[in-house]
């Protein structure tokens, strides 16, 4: 058995075993499993130190689109189909958390699984349709299903309010624990405090659910087949079921954030999930950088909060004027269209310049800046070991 | 009947309007190789420039709109050479077509800001010649506009139709479309053919908006690269890449919509009919996915 166990080819078989097996873990170290640990602590502690409305419903925003986006992700970045229409997905979260939490009032858990299992199936429902389609078409079938889903939505008027849109409030409670007003050592906080916690809490799930997946072999197959589809079918890797398993990722996702957009607002729309929101999804996931973990999270961040911090700062911004409808002779961006300039700006510059998105840009910034310090350290380890 | 025949006739005139809106994705699709939205800010910005030309400035209507044709064109070729040239040599088939989409989908944006900060997010009038007067031919009363709509857009698709079948540069670019190594060995040159799609692209896109800007109770507004898209579904019926398929496809489409909005019954809900086309582009993908006027190379659009 020794002179087998010793001949190149199994020893490389054991190498290749070795490099997938450390390629499988959970988290490459001890640093970035603690560094989660900490984020997902930082989720909870965070909205219980502040009261400030302003930032707190800014990050259940943010909050909100990243679940969304990670959804997007897995289908735009890791399996290279293309969908724009993420509204739609977002709309049958909204309107199922609607029908189950407002209209049938059922409790928190209940009204939840269902937005998950109903965003789901809408998007197995669609997949076949979609997986059937190329390039074009398949770009136009999602447009279509926005238009589509808002026919259906405006038509429902029981659910939806029609097109001018109804309250809808939620219930939040998970057994004694009510987010909607959370209790914690004697002390009450507020609807937006424990929905920010929830809903990062949300956060921290999905993109612990997409990275365990993308290390599973389902998750490989899913890249294989973006590759090399040809080579991937031959392995024996059955297209139809991955890629109906992405979309019902993407949707579900997308249902769960449209469920939270509810939950924030208390107020639902059909023309809220517009194709303008689709744009913005895929905005947020090129920005961010498709295919990555941080992706989606680090592009919500920075397309949500650009309407909000330019209506706050925009006395200081150079060429910015207030909204007015009528042109007033001076040229001016309006406050409300300058997100819309940086969005557009943003776009085109990442995909000329940099692809793979923000999240590259930060890796290779803070690199840049470690380097120094890595310097000194280097030279002082050097410098003991010759004394 | 009368009634019947009115409807039709704007169902002719919407579908001339989509026929239009696709053709200059097509031209586009042919001239680059990769699907992108540009045809939506073609739209837009052309519909502004004639108004910033004509009412603005004071030039003459149609001179105005051919100045818009150009300036829309010199905008397009400036982004082919600048940003899709420079992204296809960068990236490879796939990833090319989906980072070209995604750069169309931020100049979008760019062009909606610029619009709203140019001209404001009021709706104006473009100050057409053909207003909102009604012409009364034989007992049916017909918008002149929708009789503009009709007659230019057949004058458009003649041209076309003459540029594809008999010119050279019509031929190079179907030869292009059809197999580039070959069209190259045949020296056709792609830089020499690129400025004309440019051109019939944007001449049929800003036609189309500045029509689409004329419509009773709509007008000149930031949106209309959004209803522009609302031409996609005939693209889709019309087979994508056959030019007569585009007009086929969008005139079954605008009178389909037109009759739906006058005989649909309440029951089936409000916007039925601008639902419509997208419904119908569902079933045809679904059965026939190549399109009513299927070419043999779709499966590579």
């Amino acid at each position: 058995m020794a002179t087998i166990a010793s001949t190149g080819a199994l020893r490389t078989q054991g190498a290749y075993r070795d490099l997938i097996r450390k390629d499988s873990r959970v988290f490459r170290s001890a640093i970035t499993r603690y560094g989660a640990l900490l984020l997902v602590a930082l989720a909870v502690v965070l909205p219980l130190s502040t009261a400030d409305s302003f930032l707190l419903s800014l990050g259940i925003t943010v909050g909100f689109f990243s679940i969304g986006a990670i959804g997007l992700n897995v289908l735009n970045g890791y399996a290279g189909q293309i969908n724009l229409g993420q509204p739609f997905f977002l709309a049958v979260g909204a309107f199922t958390a609607v029908g189950f939490g407002s209209n049938l009032d059922l409790p928190f858990p209940v009204w939840l699984l269902a937005v998950v299992v109903i965003g789901a199936l809408s998007g197995v429902l669609v997949a076949p349709l979609a997986l059937r389609l190329k390039g074009v078409y398949q770009i136009v079938l999602s447009l279509g299903l926005i238009f589509i889903g808002h026919y259906i939505f405006v038509n429902w008027s029981d659910l939806s309010g029609g097109v001018s849109g109804r309250r809808a409030p939620l219930d939040l409670s998970i057994g004694p624990l009510d987010f909607a007003a959370l209790e914690l050592g004697g002390m009450t906080y507020g609807y937006q405090q424990g929905l920010f916690m929830l809903v990062w809490l949300f956060v921290a799930l999905c993109m612990f659910l997409v990275h365990l997946l993308m290390k599973s072999p389902a998750g490989r197959h899913i890249v294989a087949l973006r590759d090399a589809e040809l080579a991937a079918r031959v392995t024996g890797i059955n297209p139809t079921r991955s890629m109906c398993g992405v979309f019902a990722i993407c949707s579900a996702m997308g249902a769960l954030s449209g469920a939270f957009y509810v939950a924030q607002l208390r107020f639902v729309s059909p023309e809220q999930f517009s194709l303008e929101m689709g744009l913005q999804f895929i905005i947020i996931v090129t920005v961010g950088g498709l295919s990555t973990a941080w992706g989606p999270v680090l592009g919500s961040l920075v397309i949500c909060s650009l309407p909000v911090l330019a209506s706050r700062y925009s006395e200081h911004i150079p060429f910015l004027k207030a909204n007015s409808s009528l042109p007033d002779g001076t040229w001016g961006i309006p406050v409300g269209q300058f997100p819309v300039v940086i969005y557009g700006l943003l776009l085109v510059v990442i995909l000329m310049f940099e692809p793979r998105g923000l999240t590259h840009l930060i890796k290779v910034l803070s690199q840049w800046l470690a380097r120094p310090l890595l310097r000194v350290l280097r030279r002082r380890s050097a410098t003991e070991e010759a004394s | 009947m009368t009634t019947f025949v009115q409807i039709l006739l704007s169902g002719v005139a919407l579908g001339f309007l989509y026929a239009l809106v696709s053709l200059s994705f097509v031209v586009l699709l042919k001239a680059t190789g990769h699907f992108n939205l540009l045809p939506g800010s073609f739209v837009l910005l052309g519909a502004y420039s004639l108004f910033q030309l004509h009412q603005n400035m004071g030039v003459n209507f149609w001179l105005a709109l051919a100045l818009a044709i150009i300036i829309i064109a010199a905008l397009g070729l400036v982004i082919h050479y600048l940003i899709f040239q420079r992204i296809d040599r960068a990236a490879e088939g796939h990833a090319a077509g989906l980072a070209i989409l995604l750069v169309t989908i931020g100049l979008l944006s760019l062009s909606q800001a610029t619009a709203v900060s140019s001209w404001g997010a009021e709706v104006m009038l473009l100050g057409d010649p053909w207003r909102l007067r009604t012409a009364l031919i034989a007992g049916v009363s017909i918008s002149q506009r929708d009789i503009w709509v009709i007659v230019l857009s057949l004058i458009v698709l003649a041209i076309f139709y003459m540029v594809m079948q008999h010119t050279r540069v019509g031929i190079g670019m179907r030869a292009l479309a059809s197999d580039p190594q070959a069209a190259f060995v045949q020296g056709i040159n792609p830089r020499r053919v690129a400025p004309y799609a440019w051109l019939m692209s944007a001449g049929a896109a800003v036609i189309a908006g500045v029509l689409m800007a004329t419509e009773a109770g709509g007008g000149l507004r930031p949106t209309l690269d959004v209803v522009a898209f609302t031409a996609l579904p005939a693209l889709i019926l019309g087979g994508i890449r056959s030019l007569p398929g585009c007009a086929v496809g969008g005139l079954v489409l605008g009178i389909l919509q037109q009759l739906a909005a006058g005989y649909a019954p309440s029951g089936l809900g409000q916007g039925f009919a601008t639902v419509l086309p997208w419904l119908i582009m569902i079933v045809v993908l679904l059965v026939r996915p190549s399109g009513l006027f299927a070419t043999r190379e779709f499966r590579r659009a």
